[in-house]
């Protein structure tokens, strides 16, 4: 399953691949903001994406409403800091499956990712 | 009549065969020698006539008469010898590898030394290497006599060359070796061996060995060489200050005197006449028939001498100790540390420092979690708090991880290491004052001499001695004991 992780830190990219390889995916991109992101998208083509909020040049929100915007219909989950109930709202207004509120555990994200692919396949 | 008859040439025919003369006797009428007549008394004579005998008789006809009073002697023919057929051989691709470098080394560099230690006597061969040819014989030429009559050419005889399944003889002659090994080659014979024998000692005239096999050395090993082999090497006279890698056994027949600078690793047993100032690593068992003197030696097996003596020196075994006499009467300081495994104790070591660092790296992670933790109660806990803790808790995730695998491994060495220690050491005559056990963390300086049979074990948690008579004493009352503090000496 390919995978783009969009987060403005390395170290969180870094953790977050390291999750993602123990659970056995390795096809990864990585994504240091909103914008970036949106530029990699067409290539690359994910099946999930894990997007942070606060990032710099386009924030997590606005990339999730242009990328459905786009009509790519891949589910993305937000991991953020953000853990106000009108933010979670708001994200998943904008086309958001699920939320990671930072800090998190290896497992926590893990069981994340699972449920947000059930759902989906469901 | 008879005066004319001396008139008439005549043919004279070498006994060999190999020339026929025409002669022409003095007073002979010349305008009677026709070419058809000298042809027909050739002819009638039975020697060949070839292009050479009919130009050597239309000169002499050509020519004006000259001396009419002497013999003329005309070389009307001659023999073509045969050209004898030539024997086949063998040639052998002798260069050696390790002196071929030592040779390229002189060509090449003057600045470079070339290591005399270092030129091979034997050849080694690796499998599928062209080792040498056999060469053809050539059949020779047939050559004819005066008479016209073959003389038959000797053809040259085959090769004589005996070869068995180390060496394959492709079809056009070239012989390629079919293992590993050492050339052999002598009367007519070639194979390959795994095992070189050296009839004499290993110095100059061998150089340095490393084989691929086992070697056996008639006499001894001088100074300074190195013999390494995989397999066993045994050596029936005495191996001076010289190096010896046995990957299997080494038989030092005639004793091992290194004068410090003996060097010995055997991936089996060490079996020998004696050992004299030799370190080294022996990773199965010692057996040696008389002494090891001031010798450095791991023994990652027993040691099994109860005729023999260690004296001076610092023996390492892991396995029991069976000897005839520990030290000396001179006090000498014999030291023996015993219950250790030094082939897994470094790792046991490196194992310790590993867990110990990561645990400090843990515990400072979770200091610095807890405080994050303390300001989140407080509700002071900011974004690049949380970030922070995201990490803090991965990282402490990878290194639980790693710290719980180190553990696990550490605990597994430490069981081997418990598993394979022995702690048994059996004296048959003496155990003299300078000798010096150390196990676990602490030295036993014998100070007073006791005789045997005696025998050093653990009881429990002590280190004790028991007599034959069954009395067990702690080794306190014959030795003084010491705490090892680690990088000082005990002694």
């Amino acid at each position: 399953m390919k995978v783009m992780l969009v987060d403005d830190s390395k170290t969180m990219r870094n953790i977050q691949k390291g999750i993602l390889t123990q659970l056995g995916y390795t096809e990864l991109e990585e994504a240091c903001d909103g914008l970036d992101a949106l530029s990699k998208v067409g290539a690359f083509q994910p099946e999930l994406l894990l997007v942070d909020w606060n990032m710099p040049n386009m924030d997590g929100l606005t990339f999730v409403k242009k990328y459905r915007e786009q009509g790519h219909k891949s589910p993305i989950i937000m991991v953020t800091t953000e853990a106000e109930k009108s933010r979670v709202v708001e994200a998943i207004k904008a086309g958001v499956q699920n939320y990671v509120v930072k800090p998190f555990t290896p497992d926590l994200l893990g069981e994340r990712i699972k449920e947000t692919l059930e759902r989906v396949a469901a | 009549m008879a005066a004319e008859q001396h008139k008439t040439p005549s043919v004279i025919i070498a006994p060999d065969k190999a020339t026929a003369t025409l002669q022409i006797p003095p007073g002979c009428e010349r305008a009677l020698l026709t070419e058809q007549l000298l042809i027909g008394q050739i002819t009638g004579a039975g020697v060949e006539v070839t292009e050479h005998t009919t130009r050597v008789i239309r000169s002499f006809i050509a020519q004006p008469p000259d001396d009419q009073d002497k013999t003329i002697s005309l070389d009307i023919a001659h023999a073509t010898p045969p050209v004898h057929g030539i024997d086949g051989k063998v040639v052998w691709n002798d260069k050696d590898k390790d002196k071929a470098t030592a040779e390229d080394h002189a060509q090449t560099s003057d600045k470079e030394p070339v290591s005399y230690y270092d030129q091979s006597a034997f050849l080694m061969v690796d499998t599928g290497d062209e080792i040498g040819r056999v060469i053809p014989p050539e059949p020779g030429e047939d050559g004819r006599d005066v008479t016209g009559k073959t003389i038959s050419a000797k053809s040259g005889k085959e090769a004589q060359l005996q070869i068995d399944e180390s060496i394959m003889r492709r079809s056009n002659g070239t012989l390629i070796a079919q293992q590993d090994g050492v050339l052999y080659r002598e009367l007519g014979k070639a194979m390959i061996r795994k095992l070189i024998q050296v009839n004499e000692f290993v110095d100059f005239s061998t150089g340095n060995i490393n084989f691929d096999g086992d070697i056996i050395i008639g006499k001894g090993v001088r100074d300074c060489f190195e013999v390494t082999a995989t397999g066993n090497i045994e050596v029936n006279g005495m191996i001076e200050a010289a190096t010896i890698n046995a990957g299997k056994d080494l038989n030092a027949k005639g004793g091992f005197a290194g004068r410090e600078r003996g060097h010995v690793f055997t991936g089996g047993c060490l079996l020998g006449k004696y050992l004299d100032n030799v370190a080294g690593h022996v990773k199965q068992d010692l057996k040696i028939d008389r002494e090891v003197i001031n010798c450095e030696l791991k023994i990652d097996g027993q040691i099994f001498s109860p005729q023999g003596s260690i004296i001076g020196g610092r023996i390492i075994p892991t396995g029991e100790v069976h000897i005839g006499t520990l030290g000396s009467d001179a006090g000498v300081l014999t030291e023996l540390v015993i219950g250790s495994v030094p082939t897994l104790e470094p790792f046991a070591f490196k194992l310790e420092d590993i867990a110990g660092q990561l645990s400090q790296d843990v515990q400072k992670l979770t200091d610095e979690k807890d405080t994050i933790d303390k300001n989140s109660t407080k509700g002071r806990m900011t974004a690049m708090d949380k970030e922070r803790e995201t990490e803090i808790i991965f990282e402490l995730s990878i290194l639980g991880s790693l710290l719980d695998k180190a553990q696990r491994t550490l605990d597994l060495v430490r069981t081997e290491i418990n598993k394979r220690r022995r702690v048994d050491v059996k004296v048959e005559r003496s155990v003299f004052y300078g000798v010096k056990f150390e196990l676990d963390g602490r030295s036993y300086k014998m100070n007073q001499t006791i005789s045997g049979p005696v025998r050093f074990v653990m009881d429990g948690k002590a280190f004790v001695y028991k007599k034959s008579d069954g009395s067990v004493q702690p080794i306190g009352q014959v030795a003084d004991v010491h705490a090892i503090i680690p990088g000082k000496s005990a002694a």
